[in-house]
C-alpha cells in the first residue's frame, strides 16, 4: 500500500507525516484534508495516464477446420434444445449435423459447452469441430470433450469407478470375453454390497451362457433378496442351466397336449369334423401348491389383489420357460399351438406364452400370439399389446398399426407406433386420420391421439414436415376446454414439426 | 442489412417479452407478412387479429394489441420473423403505407419547428428568465460543492477505516444532498464510491483515487472560468449542468460517416434506471462516439440502435476536452456491418493515445478502443489480450470465452471498453462478421 492510501485509512488526525508524492509540488496551499484529496485525485490520472502492458504467452491456435460451419440459425437452434427449448429434437439435429458434415460455428461454443450436460454431451460431441475440442482443452469444466477419446481402461474403471461406470465397463467386457467378466464380478463379490452385488450381477445378461451357471447358483443362494431374484432371472434364461431345466419339468407337469388323431377311417375323419375331437387340446391343471424350490428358482408365490392364486402360479411359472421348448415338446408349430382348444385355463396360459416370448424375445410367437389372440375374462384381461408390439418387424408392426387405427383403437396404435420412426404411408394415414377424428365434436377425454401428438412430431418422417404450415380445424362442437387444450397441444405439435422443417431446411 | 434473431431480442424490454417474442416468430400465427424498403407488416392472430408494423429506418414497432409494453410481443415476432427470413417482399397494405405516411409528417413537422424563426422579443425574455435560473442554480450547486468537500475531509480526517463501518446509507445520503444541489454528476461519482468500499483487496486506494477525483472536480468547478473553453464544458458536464440534446445536435461538433456500432452495453447501476452504452466507431475517420440512452425501470430506450449494424450519418459530439460522448443524427436504414475498421494497431499505441488524453482531461475514465489483431489469452485464472508485438492488458467481463473461441487463438479484431485497469471486450470480428461478446 502506498504512503498516501495508508495515511487516508488511518486519518489525518491520527498521523503527523504527510508523505511527497510525484505531485507534490504543484498542489495549492489549502488545509490538509483537502490537500490530501487533491493530491490523490491528480494521482489517479498520473497512474490512468502511465498504465503499461504486460507481457503474456499467447495460446497455441487451434487447428484448420475441416467442416464448414451450420448456418447461424440452426446453430441458435441447438444452443436452444440444449437449454430446453425443443431438447426433444436434439439427437436428431446433432445426427443431421454429422451427416451433412457440418459443424457448429464459433461463436456458439462456449453456450454449447456449458449447456450439454448427461447424455446431451455425447449428441454434441461430434459437432463441436477442431475448434470446439481445442476450445474444451483449455477449461476444466468442458475436460468431458477429451474424456471419450482417451477409452479407460475398463479394469480400471470396474475396480474403482462409480457404480453406473462400472456396470457399464462390465457390460463391456462382457461383450467380447464374458468368462473375464465374470472372473471380474467373482474376485469383489464378497468385498461388495447388496445393491452393488444385484446391480452388477444383472449385468450378465450380455454374453449369458451355460459358463455362467455355476456363479449365478451360488448368487441365489445369496443372503439378500434382491441379489438371489436377479441371479434366478438369469438362471431361468440359460438354456440347459439348471433352473432352466426345472422350470420346463414344472411347466411340463402343468400342461397337457393331446395332439391330432390321425382317424385312419372316413368315418373316423367325418367323426372327427362333427365333434371337433381330432382337433389338438391344450388343456392345464396349475398346482394346488406351489413347489419347494418355487421361490428359489425366481417364482413369485403371491398373485396380486383379486387375482386366483392357480391362475396366476400357471401364468407365472408359463412365463418362465422359453416359449420355443413347446415347439419341440408338441411337435407343432406356435400358430398351431395356439389355436388348440383349451380348457377354462386357456387365458392363463395365453398370458404366460405372451409373458414367456417377452422375456425370450421370441418374434414368431409374438406375431403368432397377436394374430390368433382372445381372452374372454372380463376381469384382469390381459393386454398383449405393450409387452409384445416392440417384438415386431417394421413392416408387421405398421400392418398392425394400420389395422387397429381402422378399428378405431387409438390406444393400440399408440402402443404399437411409440418409439418407432413412421413410414411415408403410415403417416398419411396416421394424419387423414387424425384430421376425421378432429372434425367429431370434443367431448373425449383422456384422448389416445392427443397424448400421441408429441411421439408423433419427432417420429413423422421428412415427407410430413409440410404439415408444419397447414391449417388443422377442430370441430367447434363439444367441450370448449378441450377443444382449446387440442388447440394448444396441435400449436405445439405444428411448432416442432416447424423446426424440424426449418433445420432441414438450412442443411441442404 | 441482415438483422439476427439476436440482435433482435436485444430490443425487447424484458426477458419475458424476449421469449414470447422468439414464440411468436413463427410463421405460422401470423397472415398477410411482407415487407418492402422501409416497413415490415403482418397480421398476427392472438386473442384477436392484430395488425403489427415496424419501421424499418428505426426499428420502431407499432401493434394494435393492447400491451403496454414497447415493443410488444408480436411487435418482436415480426422482427423475429424477418430476421429469420421468413418475411417475403411485397407492396405496403394501405394501414402500413399510411403509418409510414404519419411518421415522416410528423418527423418534417417537427424539423419545421425546430427550423421556425422566434420572436425577439418572446426570445429575450425567455433567455432573461433563463439566465435568473441559472444563476440561483449555481449557488445552490456552490452550496452543495462546500457540504460535499467538508464531508470528504472529514472521511480523511477520521480514515477510510472509519466509513467501512457506515453502510451504504452514509454515501446514498450524501448523493442525495447533491442531487438537491442539482449536480447529479458529482452524485453518481459518491454513490459509485460507495459501492467500492470493502469491495477487493486495493479498495482503500480506489475509494481515495475516486474521493480525489471528485475534490478534483470540485476544485475546477470553482474556477471554470480560468479555465479553457473546452475545459469548461467538460467540467459543466462532470458537475450536472448538461446541455439539452437538442443543443448537441443543434451546435455540437459534427462528424460524417459510416458509422459501425462495435459494441452495446447495459448499466443497471441506479435502481430503477437502466443506462444503455452505445459505441459507434467512423469507418473513415475512426472516431470513437458514445451514445448514451436512459430509460427509467423497463420502459423501452428512445431510439433503437443494433451492436454489430452501420449507419451512414453525422455524430453531434458534446462540447469538452477529448470529447467521446454523441448523439447520432440523420441516420440512414442499417446497414451490413463494414469489415474491418480503423483501430489501434498494438496495445502501446493505444495506452500512448489514451495517456495523452487523460493528461488533457484528468477525469477521463473510460475509453472504447479498437485493437486490431489481438489474441485472447487465459494465463492462470487470468484473462489477458495479447497483440501482435506480445504486449498484453488484463481483461475483464463474461465474454472473455466467446471472444477465445471466435479468435482460436488467432488474432482478431475487438472493440471494448479500458478503464485504466482492465479492457472489457463488447464485440469481436473476423471474416464472418460481427459477433458481440458478453458485457460485465
Amino acid at each position: 500500500m502506498d504512503a498516501l492510501t495508508k495515511l487516508a485509512l488511518v486519518g489525518t488526525r491520527n498521523a503527523a507525516e504527510q508523505p511527497a508524492t510525484a505531485v507534490s509540488a504543484i498542489l495549492p496551499d489549502v488545509e490538509r484534508e483537502r490537500r490530501l484529496l487533491l493530491e490523490a485525485g491528480a494521482l489517479a490520472a498520473y497512474r490512468r495516464a502511465g498504465a503499461v502492458s504486460v507481457r503474456v504467452e499467447p495460446p497455441a491456435p487451434a487447428p484448420e477446420e475441416t467442416l464448414q460451419p451450420c448456418p447461424p440459425r440452426v446453430a441458435a437452434h441447438v444452443v436452444g434444445m440444449l437449454q430446453g427449448t425443443h431438447g426433444e429434437l436434439l439427437g436428431e439435429t446433432a445426427r443431421l449435423l454429422a451427416a451433412k458434415g457440418r459443424r457448429l460455428p464459433a461463436e456458439v461454443l462456449p453456450a454449447v459447452l456449458d449447456a450439454a450436460s448427461g447424455r446431451n454431451r455425447e449428441l454434441v460431441a461430434p459437432i463441436l469441430g477442431e475448434r470446439g475440442r481445442w476450445l474444451a482443452r483449455l477449461s476444466e469444466a468442458w475436460k468431458w470433450v477429451h474424456e471419450a477419446d482417451v477409452a479407460p481402461d475398463p479394469k480400471v474403471t470396474f475396480d474403482e469407478g462409480a457404480l453406473e461406470a462400472r456396470a457399464a465397463a462390465l457390460r463391456q467386457i462382457r461383450a467380447s470375453d464374458p468368462a473375464r467378466g465374470r472372473g471380474w464380478l467373482e474376485a469383489v463379490w464378497k468385498a461388495e454390497k447388496a445393491n452393488v452385488r444385484a446391480r452388477l450381477v444383472a449385468e450378465l445378461s450380455v454374453g449369458l451362457g451355460p459358463d455362467d451357471v455355476p456363479f449365478l447358483e451360488s448368487a441365489r443362494g445369496d443372503r439378500a433378496q434382491l441379489v438371489r431374484s436377479a441371479a434366478a432371472e438369469l438362471l431361468i434364461r440359460v438354456p440347459g442351466s439348471p433352473t432352466a431345466g426345472r422350470m420346463r419339468d414344472r411347466v411340463g407337469a402343468m400342461l397337457i397336449w393331446t395332439g391330432a388323431s390321425a382317424p385312419s377311417s372316413a368315418f373316423g375323419r367325418l367323426a372327427a369334423m362333427v365333434t371337433g375331437s381330432g382337433k389338438p387340446k391344450l388343456s392345464a391343471s396349475p398346482p394346488q401348491e406351489p413347489d419347494a424350490e418355487w421361490e428359489a428358482d425366481g417364482l413369485t408365490k403371491e398373485p396380486p389383489q383379486g387375482v386366483g392364486k392357480r391362475a396366476f402360479w400357471l401364468a407365472e411359472a408359463i412365463a418362465a420357460v422359453d416359449p420355443k421348448h413347446w415347439e419341440t415338446a408338441f411337435g407343432a408349430t406356435p400358430e398351431e399351438i395356439l389355436a388348440a382348444e383349451r380348457d377354462e385355463w386357456g387365458p392363463n396360459v395365453q398370458e404366460g406364452l405372451a409373458r414367456a416370448a417377452t422375456r425370450f424375445e421370441r418374434a414368431d410367437w409374438a406375431v403368432a400370439l397377436l394374430a390368433s389372440w382372445s381372452d374372454d375374462r372380463k376381469r384382469h384381461a390381459f393386454d398383449p399389446w405393450p409387452f409384445l408390439a416392440k417384438l415386431l418387424s417394421p413392416e408387421l408392426a405398421e400392418q398392425a398399426a394400420l389395422e387397429a387405427m381402422a378399428a378405431g383403437n387409438a390406444e393400440r396404435v399408440a402402443q404399437i407406433v411409440t418409439g418407432r420412426p413412421w413410414s411415408d404411408r403410415f403417416a398419411a394415414v396416421w394424419v387423414a386420420q387424425l384430421r376425421a377424428h378432429l372434425s367429431k365434436p370434443r367431448g373425449q377425454w383422456p384422448d389416445p391421439w392427443l397424448d400421441l401428438l408429441p411421439t408423433a412430431a419427432i417420429a413423422l418422417p421428412e415427407s410430413a414436415l409440410g404439415l408444419a404450415a397447414e391449417t388443422f380445424d377442430i370441430s367447434a362442437d363439444g367441450n370448449a376446454w378441450l377443444a382449446q387444450e387440442w388447440r394448444r397441444r396441435l400449436d405445439d405439435f405444428q411448432e416442432t414439426l416447424r423446426v424440424r422443417r426449418e433445420i432441414r431446411e438450412d442443411l441442404p | 442489412m441482415s438483422l439476427t434473431v439476436d440482435q433482435v431480442l436485444a430490443l425487447a424490454p424484458d426477458p419475458a417479452s424476449a421469449t414470447a417474442g422468439r414464440k411468436l416468430g413463427s410463421p405460422k400465427t401470423w397472415k398477410g407478412l411482407g415487407h418492402d424498403e422501409r416497413a415490415l407488416w403482418g397480421e398476427c392472430q392472438g386473442s384477436a387479429l392484430y395488425q403489427v408494423k415496424v419501421d424499418l429506418a428505426d426499428l420502431t414497432a407499432s401493434c394494435s394489441c393492447p400491451s403496454r409494453k414497447f415493443p410488444c410481443k408480436h411487435g418482436l415476432g415480426l422482427l423475429v420473423l424477418h430476421a429469420s427470413g421468413h418475411v417475403p417482399g411485397g407492396a405496403a397494405p394501405g394501414w402500413v403505407a399510411e403509418w409510414i405516411g404519419k411518421r415522416a409528417e410528423k418527423a418534417e413537422k417537427k424539423a419545421a419547428k425546430a427550423a421556425e424563426p422566434v420572436d425577439p422579443a418572446a426570445a429575450e425574455k425567455a433567455a432573461a428568465q433563463a439566465a435568473k435560473r441559472a444563476e440561483k442554480r449555481l449557488d445552490r450547486m456552490a452550496e452543495g460543492l462546500d457540504g460535499l468537500d467538508a464531508w470528504m475531509a472529514d472521511i480523511v480526517r477520521e480514515g477510510l477505516a472509519s466509513v467501512e463501518t457506515k453502510g451504504p446509507q452514509y454515501f446514498e445520503a450524501q448523493a442525495a444532498r447533491l442531487v438537491d444541489a442539482q449536480a447529479s454528476g458529482l452524485a453518481g461519482r459518491v454513490r459509485r464510491i460507495g459501492e467500492l468500499v470493502g469491495a477487493g483487496e486495493d479498495w482503500p486506494r480506489r475509494v481515495l483515487e475516486e474521493l480525489g477525483q471528485a475534490a478534483l472536480l470540485a476544485h475546477a468547478f470553482r474556477r471554470v472560468d480560468q479555465l479553457d473553453p473546452a475545459l469548461q464544458a467538460t467540467v459543466r458536464q462532470l458537475v450536472g449542468l448538461n446541455e439539452k440534446q437538442d443543443q448537441i445536435l443543434a451546435s455540437g461538433e459534427r462528424v460524417a460517416d459510416v458509422w459501425a456500432v462495435a459494441g452495446q452495453s447495459l448499466v443497471e447501476d441506479e435502481p430503477s434506471l437502466r443506462e444503455q452504452r452505445t459505441w459507434l466507431v467512423g469507418t473513415k475517420t475512426g472516431r470513437v462516439a458514445l451514445f448514451l440512452q436512459f430509460a427509467p425501470g423497463k420502459q423501452p430506450f428512445a431510439v433503437n440502435i443494433l451492436a454489430g449494424s452501420a449507419y451512414e450519418g453525422s455524430v453531434a459530439f458534446y462540447p469538452g476536452v477529448a470529447s467521446q460522448r454523441g448523439l447520432l443524427a440523420d441516420r440512414g436504414l442499417p446497414l451490413a456491418w463494414p469489415g474491418r475498421i480503423p483501430g489501434h494497431a498494438t496495445i502501446s499505441a493505444a495506452l500512448d493515445a489514451t495517456a495523452d488524453l487523460v493528461a488533457a482531461q484528468p477525469w477521463a475514465a473510460t475509453f472504447g478502443w479498437v485493437l486490431r489483431d489481438v489474441v485472447p489469452a487465459l494465463s492462470g485464472s487470468a484473462w489477458a489480450l495479447v497483440d501482435s508485438q506480445g504486449d498484453a492488458l488484463p481483461m475483464s467481463g463474461v465474454g472473455a470465452w466467446k471472444l477465445l473461441a471466435v479468435s482460436g487463438g488467432r488474432p482478431v479484431d475487438v472493440f471494448g471498453e479500458w478503464d485504466g485497469r482492465a479492457f472489457l471486450p463488447l464485440g469481436a470480428w473476423s471474416s464472418s462478421g460481427f459477433v458481440p461478446v458478453g458485457g460485465r
